[in-house]
């Protein structure tokens, strides 16, 4: 084992666990973050190092009782230990039987976390810092009686937060250039309380974490500032006292409650703010409660308050309809501004890529003669159902003098399945009607409904009788034929009545639940729609993919995708195609760790998200294929890109403080097939894409690429060069094996 | 008071058997325009004869046969057949419609590039190939459907030593229960031929097999015909797919589909016994469907190369009576100024001609001849006309197929062609020949440029 190969073997295990462990206390997982905070724990040696050790014991903990590796990789374990290492090297004296007794605490506390982790997790709940709370009580009545644990400050109260440097280093300070931080209370008073965090009261050590967080977070400090200042205000303007809040993790509650549903648990908005400055007062009662209670017992109620609080209101909003602005953070990036970015873009953008998806059940091009409340028949409980029929170029249903159902182009044509589903009811005894006539007996005619999915039935009705090409309880895919349309039941003329309903009965209630996709033909030209549904006099038409592009992006596990540079065939990249525990398909690159995500609809190629090196190939990989269409006739596909994924640093920075509330800084992506006629054997498809980033109207960055489809596989691909330089663009072949 | 027109006296043979069934009645219109614009104003500007095509019968008749075909089967192709009318303007509406090319000779194929047709929308049939035909294409990507063995291993030759490869297509042919049976094309299913043929193909790794064509005959009156053809296909690639594990793309029912003409020795008219489009797609789709190939994705593309059922009805001929005279039987006989020449299909169709003016209630059946110094110039052996004078006009319906690519230039120029586009405009699409035509293609021997008389 080479050298390097240990350390990042070391790096990947222990020591970013560590690392995290520090830096979850701010609600983040950055590296760089956490040692700070490690380095500022260490002010205080003594206790730095207790901190660190209990961290350790945790993690080791962990390791060999097999807890979660993800989530110790993530500090989630580490970051009560070191809470519980802080404050308990703060109170007694780091000796033998502390340390002992420390230990017993420890491993106290991996039962608190592993037994909340399951029990709130349910609910989808965090467990936050109650293990140490909790932990933290039980060592302090439990080592009363132990003689060999000594306090550090003999007299020192229970809840007595003096400092142990007690010093402002405001000389320091000042020399430094920052007096404004040593001396306007406020500053001074919040940098404190971000020290006191880690056990420091000291304006240095608050000032090293500011710096970490505004490196990692923009957002995230903005958010502790703000609801620092709430409290602080708050407190001034009620005739309190602001000196506890800098407090060893009493003030803290604010800034951890801010960060928590101002960004962290929820997406970032004006709501959440809204709803920090909503929670601010009722927190600060609750501590000044809980402070009472617990008085009696000499136990401190340290951050007690903002995890009973925070809980509460996450519960809350879990039982509670969705209100608008405060959602809950589906996949947790660690950092709001990732989260919100990836939120906004995501939301409308993939919203319903695991929802199953209808498509039209017949082939070619009909017209909706009655949509959703169509005046006719589509009334009541009945009215979210859709009439299709045949016209010709002139809008006539049919040939001839229109007297004979055999007239009408859309009679005794297939009638296909719309997706993949068992067929559970299908009558065939009802004739067709004479143009004209209604059967109001049997007002559905010859009917037949599919299940696709708990709560998802598909109704056709009006078919023509023995034309049913299935049978009760058949599975059908997408695509088969079921029946051909005709006219029997309530149905003057051949037409096909198409409805989506909750419950398996021919002519249930229906419900209103779109299309996937279909094109909408209007005059010559046709596009794309996506997820709606079709209104009454819309021509439409069902999608198929081009079998080229499908089969080119049907990448399948295990496979490699090789990029091979054109200049110099030496230079490639491996990327491996995979799929993880939550059957999500992606490409990962062994060399810089990167990894895309990726979703083929069958109409649509979705990268749907991205980590890792924007230096990688893959990156630029992911910005080409974002958004793809594999079906012609879909004009322009126009996406947005979330901004941590193509930005520059500094306006982003801007953003990101600006982001809850006006976003001016927006990524626009775009691919578009270029010209070609073919109609469904196509051999060649080339697909031009661009990224650019726009401040207002202007473009800040831009990327063009282009990709080439070569018989039903990806070949060339080539990255333009910037606009400015007049290098000559690169050029990669892409191969599958 | 204007002048009464003249109306000569005429003879008539006393029927004392049994009526007509349909009548005496003559329901016939002058056909006075054609889309809005006036037959008269034509022939005034562009002379006479004059072929004349319409744009809008056209983009209806294909979008017709895409509906019928596109709603019963989710992936159809249609390829425009260049022989059956090649001119570019014809040619480039279909295209701009979404038409592939299919063409039998390299000439046609050049015409297809020509026209703007990506070479990998090109089918090149026909069995007339030649080395270099075949490199051409294959080295644009077409399609090449192979007829006979002897191409094949043609082709082989050129892949390998230029180090190209090609997708093909077979040509079967096949009983489909209609006779005479077209066996000359491609390679016979039932005798196993085109097994052999397939086998010989897969077992060359410079050829790509993607599809199979037929082209089961012409002028189908039978749709059922088709059905029993897509299912020999079917069965051929199910076979392929088995033993190969082999996909065939496409299957290409070529066309023959029916026009509104009526053919000779056909005791009905035409436009009451041929099958309808939506008869040819129900026969063919119907068909298809049946066979187990699995999801709608791995369904072959159903490629449709119909020629006439596609441009007939938009071609109109309009010509002038030359003369009237009786012959030696009694029997009146009409001189026009079109024959044979141009109207290939009166061979085996007995068209439609309409007077292009009003006329009186009286008809009488007569023979039209054309202008031509030959005998066998007869338009119509037998047609019951309005009584025309020397001078009239006539329009002839339904000449858009083969007429414009078979005509002759024997005795007689081949005349304009125009175009009547959507919006009622008229569009010279081809110039009429003159002598400088044909004489610029010819070359005089040296010592027969002597001057004359030394």
């Amino acid at each position: 084992m080479s050298l390097s190969t240990g350390i990042l073997r070391l790096w990947n295990g222990p020591i970013r666990g560590v690392l995290n462990s520090y830096a979850q206390l701010f609600f983040a997982l950055n590296p760089l973050l956490g040692l700070l905070a490690l380095g500022v724990s260490f002010l205080d040696p003594v206790m730095g190092a207790c901190g660190l050790f209990s961290v350790g014991v945790v993690q080791a903990l962990g390791r060999w009782t097999g807890q979660n590796k993800e989530l110790l990789q993530e500090g989630m374990y580490g970051f009560n230990a070191l809470l519980l290492g802080l404050a308990m090297a703060h109170r007694y004296r780091v000796e033998a039987p502390m340390l002992v007794v420390l230990m017993a605490g420890l491993v106290l506390l991996m039962t608190l976390i592993v037994w909340w982790n399951r029990h709130l997790g349910r609910y989808g709940l965090p467990y936050l810092t109650l293990p140490f709370v909790f932990a933290y009580w039980v060592l302090m009545e439990g080592s009363e009686s132990l003689a060999a644990v000594v306090l550090r400050y003999p007299g020192m109260a229970a809840s007595g937060m003096a400092g142990t440097a007690g010093i402002v280093q405001a000389d320091l300070l000042a020399s430094a250039g920052l007096t404004q931080a040593a001396t306007d209370p406020f500053w001074k008073s919040f940098l404190r309380t971000l020290g006191s965090i880690y056990f420091q009261d000291s304006v240095i050590a608050g000032l090293i974490l500011a710096a970490g967080l505004l490196l990692h977070s923009r957002l995230s400090l903005m958010l502790a500032v703000g609801g620092y200042a709430l409290a602080f205000g708050m407190l001034q303007a009620m005739g309190a006292s602001t000196a506890p809040l800098t407090d060893f993790l009493v003030g803290s509650n604010f800034v951890f409650m801010a960060i928590a549903l101002g960004g962290f648990y929820l997406v970032p908005s004006t709501a959440t703010m809204g709803l920090v400055a909503v929670l601010t007062p009722v927190l600060a009662v609750l501590m000044f409660a809980l402070e009472g209670w617990l008085a009696p017992w000499n136990l401190p109620p340290f951050t007690l308050a903002f995890s009973g609080l925070t809980l509460l209101v996450l519960y809350f909003l879990q039982a509670s309809p969705p209100l608008r602005g405060l959602v809950p953070v589906a996949l947790q990036y660690y950092s709001p501004e990732k989260t919100l970015y990836k939120h906004t873009v995501n939301a409308q953008r993939l919203a319903h890529l695991y929802t199953p998806r209808l498509h039209l059940p017949f082939w070619g091009t009909w017209t909706v003669t009655q949509g959703h409340e169509g005046q006719h028949t589509h009334l009541g409980e009945w009215s979210k159902a859709l009439d299709f029929e045949i016209t010709d170029e002139d809008g006539r249903f049919h040939t001839g003098d229109g007297r004979l159902v055999e007239q009408y182009y859309c009679y005794n044509k297939p009638v296909v399945a719309p997706l993949d589903g068992t067929v559970v009811a299908l009558t065939n005894h009802v004739p067709d009607n004479p143009i004209g006539a209604v059967d109001l007996e049997q007002n559905w005619g010859n009917s037949l409904v599919l299940h696709h999915a708990n709560g998802l039935y598909t109704q056709y009705s009006h078919l023509r009788q023995d034309s049913f090409k299935v049978s009760l309880g058949q599975w059908v895919v997408r695509g088969q034929v079921l029946a051909a349309c005709g006219n029997s039941g309530r149905s003057p003329r051949p037409h096909l009545h198409f409805q989506v309903q909750a419950t398996p009965e021919i002519g249930a209630k229906t419900l209103s639940h779109p299309l996937a996709y279909y094109l909408l033909q209007e005059g010559e030209g046709r596009t794309l729609r996506r997820w709606t549904v079709p209104t009454e006099g819309q021509r439409v038409g069902s999608v198929e993919a081009v079998p080229s592009m499908a089969s080119a992006f049907a990448f399948k596990p295990g496979q490699t995708l090789r990029m091979q540079a054109e200049s110099s065939p030496d230079r490639m990249v491996d990327w491996t195609v995979g799929t993880d525990s939550y059957n999500r398909t992606y490409l990962s690159c062994a060399l810089t760790g990167s990894t895309m995500w990726y979703v083929n609809d069958g109409v649509m190629f979705w990268a749907y998200d991205f980590e890792g090196k924007r230096s990688s190939l893959l990156y630029r990989f992911y910005l080409t294929v974002y958004r793809l269409s594999l079906v012609r006739d879909a004009g322009t596909v126009q996406d947005q890109l979330p901004l941590v994924h193509f930005s520059r640093p500094l306006l982003r920075a801007l953003q990101d403080i600006l982001a809850p509330f006006w976003m001016f800084y927006r990524v626009d992506y775009r691919s578009a097939w270029l010209a070609s006629r073919t109609k469904n054997m196509t051999d060649e498809v080339r697909i031009r894409t661009s990224v650019s980033s726009r401040v207002g109207g202007r473009t800040v960055r831009q990327l063009d690429f282009e990709l080439d489809i070569q018989e039903g596989s990806l070949g060339r691909w080539l990255q333009a060069p910037s606009k400015e330089s007049d290098e000559a663009p690169t050029i990669y072949r892409c191969s599958l094996s | 008071m204007s002048k009464r027109t003249y109306e000569r006296p005429y003879l008539r043979k006393l029927n004392a058997g049994l009526g007509n069934k349909f009548g005496t009645r003559h329901s016939q219109l002058p056909v006075t325009e054609i889309d809005g614009v006036p037959v008269a104003s034509i022939m005034e500007e562009y002379g006479s004869p004059c072929f004349v095509l319409s744009e809008q019968t056209i983009r209806q008749t294909y979008r017709n046969a895409v509906r019928a075909f596109g709603t019963r089967y989710p992936k159809v192709q249609m390829a425009w057949s260049y022989k059956t009318n090649y001119l570019n303007a014809v040619c480039r509406i279909f295209h701009e419609e979404g038409s592939w090319a299919e063409v039998v000779s390299i000439f046609e194929y050049r015409k297809a590039l020509g026209n703007g047709v990506p070479g990998n929308q090109i089918i090149f049939n026909g069995p007339d190939k030649s080395a270099e035909d075949l490199r051409f294409a294959v080295q644009n990507g077409s399609l090449i459907h192979m007829d006979h063995l002897d191409e094949l291993y043609q082709l082989s030759e050129i892949l390998a030593t230029e180090d190209l490869k090609a997708r093909v297509a077979l040509r079967i042919n096949m009983d489909t229960g209609v006779y005479p049976l077209w066996d000359r094309f491609g390679f016979n299913y039932e005798n196993g031929s085109a097994w052999t043929a397939v086998t010989k193909v897969m077992a060359q790794p410079r050829m790509q097999l993607v599809g199979l064509h037929c082209h089961i005959g012409t002028y189908m009156l039978s749709a059922q015909a088709y059905a029993v053809a897509a299912n020999k296909l079917c069965d051929l690639a199910l076979e392929i797919r088995n033993q190969y594990q082999h996909r065939i793309e496409y299957l290409d029912l070529g066309g023959g589909f029916a026009s509104g003409n009526t053919l000779k020795g056909s005791y009905l008219q035409g436009s009451d016994v041929i099958p309808t489009m939506d008869d040819y797609a129900e026969a063919i789709s119907g068909a298809i469907l049946q066979h187990p190939f699995g999801m709608s994705g791995e369904l072959p593309t159903l490629f449709l190369e119909s020629g006439r059922a596609l441009i007939d009805d938009a071609g109109y001929l309009l010509g002038t009576v030359l003369a009237l005279k009786r012959l030696g039987d009694g029997r009146r006989a009409t001189i026009m100024d079109f024959g044979v020449n141009l109207l290939f299909t009166s061979f085996w169709y007995e068209h439609r001609i309409s007077p292009a003016q009003d006329y009186s209630s009286h008809h009488e059946d007569m023979v039209l001849y054309g202008p031509l110094c030959m005998n066998i110039d007869v338009v119509r052996e037998n047609v019951s006309l309005p009584l025309l004078q020397k001078g009239d006009r006539v329009v002839v319906h339904r000449v858009g197929a083969y007429n414009m690519t078979q005509w002759m230039q024997f005795i007689q120029m081949r005349p304009n062609v125009v175009l009547i586009d959507t919006r009622g405009q008229v569009h010279l699409i081809r110039r009429k020949e003159d002598v400088q035509t044909l004489n610029s293609q010819e070359l005089i021997p040296a010592y027969l440029e002597a001057d004359k008389g030394s």
